[in-house]
């Protein structure tokens, strides 16, 4: 924000600003040993001065924050890797190798040449060998999931639909609410059926259907902004208990 | 002063800092707000209770990575009080590479508190890559998918899997995430091998599982902070999902404010209404 007619910061007065009080802070924090001396003093640091600069491109986009944001990815994907390598490569297939367990190194040989040629879509002369793993993927998910899916997504949810409504004890406020439900996953499906013109009855209960959508849409918004907000919570919480120290 | 022009014209980074100033300030405000603990964090309740002095262990994953730590840690933490209340073996894992070391971290955190031992009262299995085939895995077999737990000691020998072969015989499973995992758990999990499946979800995710609730293919439900604080009043111990609903709340009213007050004056904008006419 700056006055009417004055330039904005620039992103090294910005920057030099916020460092600053940054280390002024921490400074103080580990002057008094609220912060102690050590590797986990300096992480809360570290991560209290990455948070900061994270949240820094509220006001606008800036240096720091994209420090913070390719440390942020460059971390993950380091991470993410020496996770992959200990958990994964090594102990089911390195590990075995170097420990001459060639049965264990033979069961696994097929599908690490299979992921080895996942690696060959990188070459343009040699990336057609790639087709190979991707189909057998490609066929295994499709051959897994697609009856599953249609058994959990469609048939369980058209039983609980219609079925309540063909019988069976249900009070007052169930017969509503099932009736509700029923209006509602028919009108909402009539305002997706493109093939006929919306206009009479098609159209009003396509219009109901779009009322359904909006209450859903307004639903999963009000979801989105709880969510959104915990985590600010939970990061000002960080900063304000484990950093600064100023809450119990 | 038109205020009219005034609102419309408000800055955006004035409405962040709005917001911040009723976050901070609520944690500072003594006012506890009652919690009242919905039914599908009751059924996660119920079916964990139900498991005591059955030795039948219960299956937790941990499914998110530090970035949903703040909704989904709270919730994991409640869940775990509740299992070793009960003295249910937990068996933990996780789908997600990053997850690993944030589960280490919340179970080390709630044993410690409750003198849980690792290996006989819980274990970590660890992370597995490929989700949906993980699952398959250990739904038909579970010592071929996870032959030993992070430590390398063999799952046949600790006390918490030692009964374990398949998914079945978990009593309950949990998957706490911030992902499509839950959508693997139930289809390739729950709806093949027919285990009872509970969710602990970032409140985005939540809307998405409420007609498999009322279905019943998912038994039990926590929805992000909100729900950590449910199940923290049903276990007793208010911890940081408790201490996070004052400002959460704040924060909710302040933008419900900000709605309607843009909505007023939207609909009271003259130009609209000379359009609509």
């Amino acid at each position: 924000m700056q006055t009417p007619g004055s330039p904005p910061p620039s992103d090294a007065t910005l920057l030099l600003v916020v460092l600053g009080v940054l280390g002024i802070a921490n400074a103080v924090l580990l002057a008094t040993g609220t912060i102690p001396l050590g590797v986990k003093g300096l992480g809360t640091i570290v991560a209290a001065g990455v948070s900061i600069g994270m949240y820094s491109f509220l006001y606008r986009d800036n240096a720091l924050f994209k420090v913070a944001e390719h440390l942020y990815v460059g971390v993950s994907a380091g991470y993410g890797l020496v996770i992959v390598w200990y958990n994964v490569l090594w102990e089911e297939f390195a590990g075995p190798a170097a420990a001459g367990k060639w049965s264990v190194v033979g069961a696994r040989a097929l599908p690490v040449a299979f992921g080895l040629l996942m690696l060959t879509r990188l070459s343009a002369r040699w990336g057609w060998l790639s087709r190979y793993s991707f189909a057998f993927v490609m066929g295994l998910s499709a051959g897994m999931s697609i009856p599953l899916t249609i058994d959990g997504y469609i048939l369980k949810q058209l039983h609980g639909t219609i079925g309540p409504m063909a019988g069976g004890d249900m009070t007052l406020l169930q017969t509503f609410s099932q009736a509700t439900m029923l209006v509602g996953v028919v009108s909402v499906l009539v305002y997706f059926f493109y093939s006929i013109e919306h206009k009479g009855t098609v159209g009003v209960t396509s219009r109901v259907g779009v009322y359904f959508l909006m209450v859903s849409f307004g639903a999963s918004f009000g979801y989105t902004v709880m969510a959104r907000l915990s985590l600010l919570v939970g990061q000002l919480q960080f900063l304000l208990r484990d950093w600064l120290h100023v809450l119990k | 002063m038109n205020v009219r022009r005034l609102l419309t014209g408000i800055d955006r980074r004035v409405i962040y800092l709005a917001l911040l100033f009723v976050i901070v300030g609520a944690f500072y405000v003594p006012l506890d707000l009652p919690i009242r603990p919905a039914k599908n964090a009751l059924a996660v309740h119920e079916r964990i209770q139900a498991l005591k002095g059955t030795g039948r262990p219960i299956l937790l994953s941990f499914d998110f990575d530090p970035g949903s730590e703040a909704e989904l840690a709270p919730q994991a933490r409640a869940v775990l009080h509740d299992a070793f209340d009960a003295k249910v073996p937990v068996v933990a894992m996780t789908l997600l590479q990053n997850g690993q070391d944030v589960a280490r971290g919340v179970l080390n955190d709630v044993a410690a508190a409750r003198g849980a031992v690792e290996g006989k009262d819980y274990v970590l299995l660890g992370y597995k890559p490929g989700t949906t085939t993980v699952i398959l895995s250990m739904g038909q077999d579970f010592r071929d998918a996870f032959s030993a737990d992070v430590n390398g000691r063999p799952t046949a020998e600790l006390a918490p899997t030692r009964d374990v072969r398949k998914l079945a015989d978990f009593g309950y499973v949990m998957s706490f995430t911030s992902t499509g995992a839950w959508e693997s758990w139930m289809i390739f999990g729950h709806e093949r091998y027919r285990f009872p499946l509970g969710l602990g979800l970032t409140g985005v995710l939540a809307p998405d599982t409420f007609p498999f609730i009322a279905t019943g293919q998912i038994q039990g439900m926590l929805a992000g902070l909100g729900g950590a604080a449910e199940y923290e009043a049903i276990v007793s111990r208010p911890d940081a999902a408790t201490r996070g609903m004052r400002p959460q709340s704040a924060g909710h009213l302040l933008i419900a404010l900000f709605v309607i007050v843009a909505n007023a004056v939207y609909l009271t904008d003259p130009a609209l209404r000379a359009k609509k006419r």
